[in-house]
Formats: C-alpha cells, structure tokens, sequence
C-alpha cells in the first residue's frame, strides 16, 4: 500500500461529485418549495380579505350570477374561494348554503368530483364523496353502490352522502352497505350507521337480528353502541337476541349488549329475554359495572333490588363505583350494614366526587 | 340599535356573523373567552344587549363565561345564545342550565339565528 | 507499514462501512417518509364528513400531566390544555411530591376543592395523598401523591382516568390547540385496532407563547437549542413518519402520545424502573399484543405537534441525552428476546435490529472512528485521500439525512413557513457535523459507562418558564 494512496483521485472526485450532487438537489429543491410556498401563502393571504367579502356579499344576493364571478377570478382567487367555500359549507344551512352549493357548480367541483370518484384513488374518492355531499350532487344511488362493490373503502363515505343528502331508502340502503363484509367500522361509519338509524332504526335491527351471529366481535359491539344510542326502538322490535349475547364466551360482548341496553327497560322483549338476578353476578367486574349501569337507568323494583343485592356482595371497587352510581341518591341513605367493604369505599368516593361546586351551588 | 357581542375563536364565523348582524346591530367580535369576560366583566355599566358565545375558546371556555356571568346579578338582563359545534344533549343541558337563553348548533341557519335574536331582543 | 497501522486502517475501513450501512438505512427511512408526507396531505385534504363535536361516538381523552416542581409553568399549561379544541376531554395534573408551589399555584389558580375521601381503588403508584377538583374549570382534577418519579405520577393518573383514550404530556410542553383532535385520528379510521399514536415533537425555545397557545413559531437564538431544533426535525418528525410507514414505529414519546386507557391498565402501566419509560411501555404493547396474536395499530401522527422546552445549557443537554442512551440500553436489552423474531413481525423484523445498529451501536462506532481514524493517519497508515473520503462522506451524508428531514418539512405542514427560517435550518444541518455530533457520540460513550456502572438517576432539567410576549 505504500506510496499509492488508500483511495485513488479518480473514485474520490467521483464520490465528491456524487454527494454534492445529491445535496445540491435537495438543498436546491428544499429551498425552492420553501421560497414558493411562501410566496403562494403570502398572495392567498392577500386575495382572501377581497374575496370573502364579494363571497358574502353575493351569498346574500337574490340572484348571486356565480359563473359570472368566477370567470373574472384568477387562479389564486379561485384557490381562495374554494376554501372558503369549503370552510363556509361546514358552517351554515339553509338559505345561504344552497346558494353556496351554486358557486361549487360554477367553480366545477361537482364534475371534478364525480371525475376523482371513478378515477382517484382512495383518498381522492374520499375527497370527491365529500364534495358530492357538500354540494348536493346527484350521483345516481346506483352508481354510487358501484363504487362500494369495487372499493370496500367508500362504503362509509357513501352511506354518509346517502344520509346527507336524505335519498329515499337512504336507511336500508346506508345500512345495507355500511354492514356488508365483517370489517370493523370507522367511527366515521358508526356515526353513519347512527344516524341513518336513529330516527327508525327498523333496518339496523333487521340486519342485526338476522346476521349478528355472523359478524366479527368488534363489529358487533359496534353495532350494539349505535343500538344503544339510537333508541327507543319500536315496541314490536325483536330484541330478544340481544338478551342471547349475555351469554357469550367474551366480556366485551357481554359488556357491550348491557350498554347497549341502557335506556331499553320499558321493552316487554328485552324485560322477557333478560335475568336480571343471573346476570348481575357475572364473572367479570367490568360485564357487572356495564349491567350496574343498564340497571340504573331501568328504574323499575326489580332493577332497584338487583342494584341494592350488588352493593352488599360487590367487591370490585370500580364495580362497587358503578352500582353505587346507578342507585343515585338511593345510596346516600343506605345503611353501612347493607353494603360490602368495596361498596362502602365506593359511596364515600362517590358522594365526595359529585358533591355540588360552588356556583352549582348557587344555582 | 341593540348592541351585539360576538365571541367566538373562528375568524370565519366572525366574519359571517358580523356580516350577517352588521346592518341592524351595533356588532363587536371577541376571539377569546377570558377576552369576552373582560369585556363584560370591565364595562358592565355599558353591557351589550346580547352575546352570541361559542363553546371551544381559548382562555375561558364558553360553559366557564356562562358559570362566571351566571352567579353575578349585573348579568342578569343579559341575553346570550350559545353558538357551537357541540350538539350533545348533555351540552345543551349544561349550557341552558348555566343560564343561556338560547342554544343553537353548528352549522347553523343565519336567518334562524336573526330571528331567533329578533325574538329575544324584543 | 506496521502491523499495528494495518489494523487501524482497517478498523477505520470498518467503521466507515458501518457507517454507511446505518446510513443506508436512514435514507431508506426518510424516503419512506416523503411517501408518509404525501398520503398524509392527500388525507387531510380529503376532510371529514361527520360532525365530530356532534358525533356520540367520538372517543373521550383523559390528559395526563406529570408535574414535579413545575411551579414556573404549571398554571400555564394546564390553561393551554384547557384551551384544547376537544369535544369530550378530562385533565389529570399528578403532583409527584413537588417541594415547591406546584399544588398552591393550582390550586389558587384554578379553586381547588379536595375530594373528601379516599380513592377506592388500588393505584398503583406511590401513595395518594389527595385527589382535587376544580370549581373554576369542571373538567380537571389534581392528584397528589407521594414522590416516585415520572413513570409512576403518570401511572397514577392513567388509573384515575375516566375515557377510554389518555394522552400523556409534560409539563413544560404545549400542544397545538388542534393537536389532539389530530392525534386521535387513526383512532377513528381504525377504531377496534388502534391502540396507541404519537405526535411531532418539536423546540419551543425561540417560540413566543401566549396564554397557553404558540402565537409564533421561530428559530431559538442559542446555537444548542438550534441545533436540537434540526435534529427534532430530522429524528422526531422525518425518522418517526419513516418508520412507521415501514410499519415498525418503535417509540411513541412520553411528551405527546395517546393511548388506550384500559390496554395500558392491563399491561400494567409505566415501567418505573426505566428511565426512558415512553420507549420501554412502547415496546412492550408491540410484545404483548404479537404474544397474544392481537390485531393492533400503533401509529405516528406527523401533523399534530407539541412544542417542548429543550436544554440550553451543555451540562443539561449532556444529562438528558446521557439519561436517554441508558434508557435505550436498559430497554433494549429488556426487550432482547424480539431481535429478528417473525412473531414480533416488523417491529421485530426491522425495528429492533434497525435501532440496534443505529441507536445503540451507531453512535458508539462513530465515536470509536473519531479516535482510530486520526490515530491511524497520525502513525501513517492512513493517507491523507482516506482521511478525506472518511470525513467527507460521513459529513456528506449526515448533511444530506439532515436536509431529507428539512425536505419532508418544506413539503407538508411547513410550521417554519419562512424562506429564512428553512435557509437557517439547513445551515445547521450543516453545522451539526463539526462539533455536536461528535460530542453527542463522546455522551454516549459516557451513557455507556453509566449504564455498566448501574447508574439510574433521571437528571433533572431546570425550567425557566415560557417567555409571555
């Protein structure tokens, strides 16, 4: 190795030449974006002022010639009055929102919209669904179930136009799509499932009654969530399965139809299906504190014996909280003899916690 | 002319409103609750006639301007209705109990928030 | 030529080879992390059709603040978590035994009321002394407790949280106001699997800071803290966003993560024997969840960020980076069983060997080149052409790493907006290689030694609060 060197010229010029090539590109590149992006920024900050007033102005008029306006904007107008548009259609309805919906036609979302639905990618599709529910378009209901069967992904986003734009059959058909497969849901699809449902949840539970045994466990309880918030379902409803769940090999199931109960203790199906004594000693703390809590919203002598029977024989402490908290102002004047140690810690904590503040107080 | 306090951390929505209240009210516009609080709190020989409060502010929230103006009699003539996202029964429950006049979600209806005003102011 | 110069040329070759293979590797995260950048911009630019403060089922968090001796900062930033755009949040601020104002401060400013009775549940921390909540402000609660450290004040506070979601802070940080809003996000697209997710992290120093929120985002005036500023950039935003779209996030930060409350519980909380405790829960979900054949989803965030305090001063920034390599070490070696194990999939695969090689051997062979590679020109078995490949590729490409990470910046969220600001970072990405990465090798050669030496104590940093502009 003596007297040549480690590395000849050659291969060191070449790897310089490399890595300050590489560094230039990014440098250059990082430092380009950055001095466009401020300029863009600067320009759309300056537009917005102007903007946003001719916006309002022409929201209010009788007859608001949108087109018109548009043909005289430049792009970065237009840029700006996109996201006005968008940010102004989040927060009104009504009268001022349809004549928005206009200025999204006239600044052509709605056929760039119905373009990124058949061509884009997943959050593309999910970008052009928000827009054809911002701006009411009509995408055929149809077409819309395409696109589901091809991307399993838009089926939320599509139940949501459907529920948004209140189509006819919107309830079957949102909630036929949404429950397809056995994925979990987004909460996005919850949400929708919820409220596509919650006005007359007949077709959720149709669907549940006859496929619940199918699903997997987590979309299960998901469901049994949106059930638990969109009561009261009609008295003829069949609920008597939900009562079969209290049987199931996993907490979470169980747990769950309790919550999902709550609020229902008015209903002969539910009241026949459910043994109160038998469920109120499950194995698991937290399956009692969801039953604890079904219970206290029943208000009936049998739940209130059930809740008074788990106070002296608790002894998990956060189902002790539980069952102390479903009795209400019954567990103040219970007497220390009636309750388990667990329960008796628990009311302490309990009556300390939700002791009025001062300005409740007041009031 | 009623006067009209508008607090609410959205420029936007700001923006709307005072534009949609600017031709029959004497409009002034807050970003922050500790900002509206001090504005009542420092001119209450001088209130506005009714304030139209969000929830989600920075420095005070909305339920805290509400608890604070709710234990004070120099707040007692005053109208306010709550203009937020928050659409849960428990919100709306907590904010009407707190003394509220009125409770509207967003996104709301200008028209129904004028006459709703309309209504209270007269 | 001796036989001696001939080992250290090669041992110098050696090191150089190392060096690129961990760099390699970088590179392959950061490139991962520009596809990151452009998915997540494509996702946010689709929005969100639903009403999320309207929605029942949009998931509660329960913030939980450590605090010990945070008087200068506490009230503040439980007001800036106050100030959160959130539609269902709670705020536990645990008290670890501070022996200064910390409580008085709470409680004076936010009207303290003790809750008249003791918890009735196990927690399992240090003893409880008392659990306060607020007249002024219904969503907070303060616990004190005995001292036991960070990992055990926030244990505590994960077992008195009530929502289904916490999220872990530190005292002398301050989140965007939308931040978690941001942060929650996989929790809505995946919300059976998602179990934990972490945010940027980012310098607060130079920053001004109003009333709890970020007014403006600058550059800190001391070099150390600038320097920090570029590597934050690099590590915590371009590295985590790289890793985790090669699906082997390996580390959600204690300074801002959410997790599952009840998941959390059942694993049994924070390691308090670790003092990099964020690194080592991190680790163990992904054990526990493989062992268990659980579909899970651990997730970096990239747009959601907390402004942190970072030291300014050498002996402090020395203590912190001495604290984290140790940490590292202990961690690792805890967790050794996952090295290139199928069952612990890419976490095990990839993550663990990648964080071997670079975290844990990276710097302690980059060091070890400083000292052999001058040696052995000094004995002239080096020339003077091996010493400038040496130095000028390990420059080259520590500049270039840095830059990807500023790149990845320029091209998404852009909270450094001005030309100047990108001129400057990229002008420390530069300066960082003559100086502060040497030294932080030399820290981690002295962490090494620490850790040998069985050293477990936490360092602590000194705040000086938040300049209110």
């Amino acid at each position: 190795m003596n007297g040549t060197s480690a590395v000849s010229v050659e291969t060191l010029s070449l790897i310089g030449a490399v890595v300050t090539s590489l560094l230039a590109v990014v440098g250059l590149i990082t430092i380009g974006r950055s001095v466009l992006t401020a300029r863009r920024d600067r320009r759309t900050a300056q537009a917005r002022g102007q903007i946003r007033r001719a916006f309002l102005e022409r929201m209010e008029a009788t007859d608001p010639a949108w087109d018109d306006w548009v043909t005289e904007l430049n792009e970065t107008e237009r840029r700006v009055a996109q996201d006005l548009l968008r940010e102004y259609l989040e927060r009104v309805r009504g009268r001022d929102r349809q004549s928005l919906q206009r200025l999204g036609y006239a600044l052509g979302l709605d056929r760039r919209a119905r373009r990124k639905l058949r061509e884009g990618d997943r959050f593309e599709r999910r970008w052009a669904l928000n827009w054809i529910a911002r701006l009411d378009v009509d995408v055929p209901t149809a077409s819309l179930e395409r696109t589901c069967e091809k991307h399993p992904d838009a089926s939320a986003p599509v139940a949501r136009v459907l529920y948004e734009q209140d189509r006819p059959e919107a309830a079957r058909i949102g909630t036929e799509l949404l429950l397809r497969g056995s994925r979990p849901l987004s909460v996005l699809g919850v949400d929708s499932l919820y409220q596509l449902n919650k006005l007359s949840p007949a077709p959720l539970f149709e669907r549940a009654t006859s496929s619940y045994d199918e699903w997997s466990e987590s979309r299960l309880i998901q469901v049994l969530r949106v059930i638990g918030e969109a009561g009261p379902a009609n008295p003829d409803t069949s609920l008597g399965w939900i009562g079969f769940l209290f049987v199931s090999s996993s907490p979470a199931v169980r747990a769950a139809a309790a919550e999902s109960l709550v609020g229902y203790g008015w209903h002969e199906d539910v009241r026949a299906a459910v043994d109160v004594e038998r469920i109120r000693t499950d194995e698991s703390p937290r399956v009692r504190g969801a039953i604890y809590r079904m219970l206290g919203t029943w208000q009936d002598e049998a739940s209130t014996a059930a809740l008074l029977a788990a106070v002296g024989t608790e002894t998990d402490p956060r189902s002790a909280i539980d069952a102390i908290s479903a009795l209400g102002e019954r567990a103040r004047d219970l007497d220390e003899t009636e309750l388990s140690a667990a329960s008796a810690a628990a009311r302490e904590w309990v009556l300390a916690s939700t002791e009025p503040t001062k300005t409740e107080a007041v009031r | 002319m009623h006067s009209v306090l508008i607090a609410d951390d959205d420029e936007e929505m700001r923006e709307l409103l005072t534009f949609k209240l600017q031709n029959g009210y004497d409009v002034t516009a807050v970003s922050d609750g500790a900002e509206c609080w001090n504005r009542l709190d420092t001119a209450a020989d001088d209130l506005p006639d009714l304030v139209v409060l969000d929830v989600m502010m920075p420095g005070l929230n909305g339920y805290r301007v509400l608890d604070r103006m709710d234990g004070d009699d120099r707040f007692d003539d005053l109208e306010v209705i709550m203009l937020t996202s928050r659409g849960k029964e428990d919100d709306i429950v907590r904010a009407l109990e707190a003394g509220a006049t009125d409770y509207m979600t967003k996104p709301f209806s200008a028209n129904e928030l004028l006459a709703r005003i309309k209504r209270v102011l007269e | 030529m001796t036989s001696v110069g001939d080992a250290l040329l090669l041992i110098g070759w050696v090191v150089l080879g190392y060096y690129l293979v961990v760099n390699g590797v970088y590179l392959i995260v950061h490139i991962a992390a520009l596809y990151g950048v452009r998915t997540d911009l494509k996702k946010r630019a689709a929005g969100t059709m639903y009403q999320r403060f309207a929605s029942p089922f949009f998931p509660g968090v329960t913030v939980v603040v450590p605090a010990y001796n945070e008087e200068a900062v506490i009230v503040e930033n439980v007001q800036s978590l106050l100030n959160l755009n959130y539609p269902e949040l709670e705020i536990v601020v645990v008290n670890d035994g501070s022996d200064d104002a910390t409580l008085s401060e709470l409680r004076s400013a936010f009207d303290l009321r003790r809750i008249d009775a003791p918890v009735p549940f196990d927690v399992p921390s240090e003893p409880i002394e008392a659990v306060y909540r607020s007249d002024d402000a219904p969503t907070l609660r303060v616990v004190d407790k005995v001292n036991g450290g960070r990992a055990d004040a926030v244990n505590a506070g994960i077992w008195l949280a009530d929502q289904p979601l916490f999220c872990t802070i530190d005292a002398d940080s301050i989140i965007d106001r939308d931040g978690l809003l941001q942060a929650v996000e996989p929790f809505l697209d995946r919300p059976e699997e998602t179990v934990a997710t972490g945010g940027t992290i980012r310098v607060a120093n130079g920053c001004s800071i109003d009333n709890g929120t970020i007014e403006s985002v600058d550059l800190p005036e001391s070099r150390l803290a600038g320097l920090q500023t570029m590597e934050y950039l690099r590590a915590f935003y371009s590295g985590r966003l790289g890793l985790d779209r090669l699906n082997a996030l390996m580390l959600i930060s204690g300074a801002f993560g959410v997790f599952r409350t009840d998941l959390v519980r059942e694993v049994g909380g924070y390691e308090t024997a670790s003092v990099t405790e964020d690194f080592e829960l991190t680790l163990r979900l992904h054990r526990y969840l493989r062992e268990r054949d659980r579909e899970y989803n651990v997730e970096f965030v990239p747009e959601p960020v907390v402004w942190t305090e970072v030291p300014e001063s050498r002996a402090a920034f020395s203590r912190q980076r001495r604290r984290w390599y140790r940490g590292l070490l202990d961690t690792m070696a805890r967790h050794r069983r996952m090295i290139g194990r199928r069952r612990y999939g890419s976490p095990g695969v990839f993550g663990y060997p990648a964080f071997l090689l670079a975290e844990v051997f990276g710097p302690l062979v980059e060091g070890f080149g400083y000292v052999i590679v001058p040696l052995a020109f000094a004995v002239g078995a080096a020339d003077a052409s091996f010493m400038l490949l040496y130095f000028g590729l390990t420059v080259g490409v520590g500049v270039l790493l840095s830059w990807f990470g500023i790149l990845s910046e320029v091209w998404s969220f852009r909270r450094y907006d001005r030309p100047m600001q990108v001129l400057r970072l990229l002008g420390h990405g530069v300066l960082e290689n003559f100086g502060f990465r040497q030294w932080k090798t030399l820290i981690a050669w002295r962490g090494l030694y620490e850790y040998l030496r069985g050293e477990t104590s936490w360092g602590e940093m000194r705040r000086s609060g938040f300049d209110a502009d």
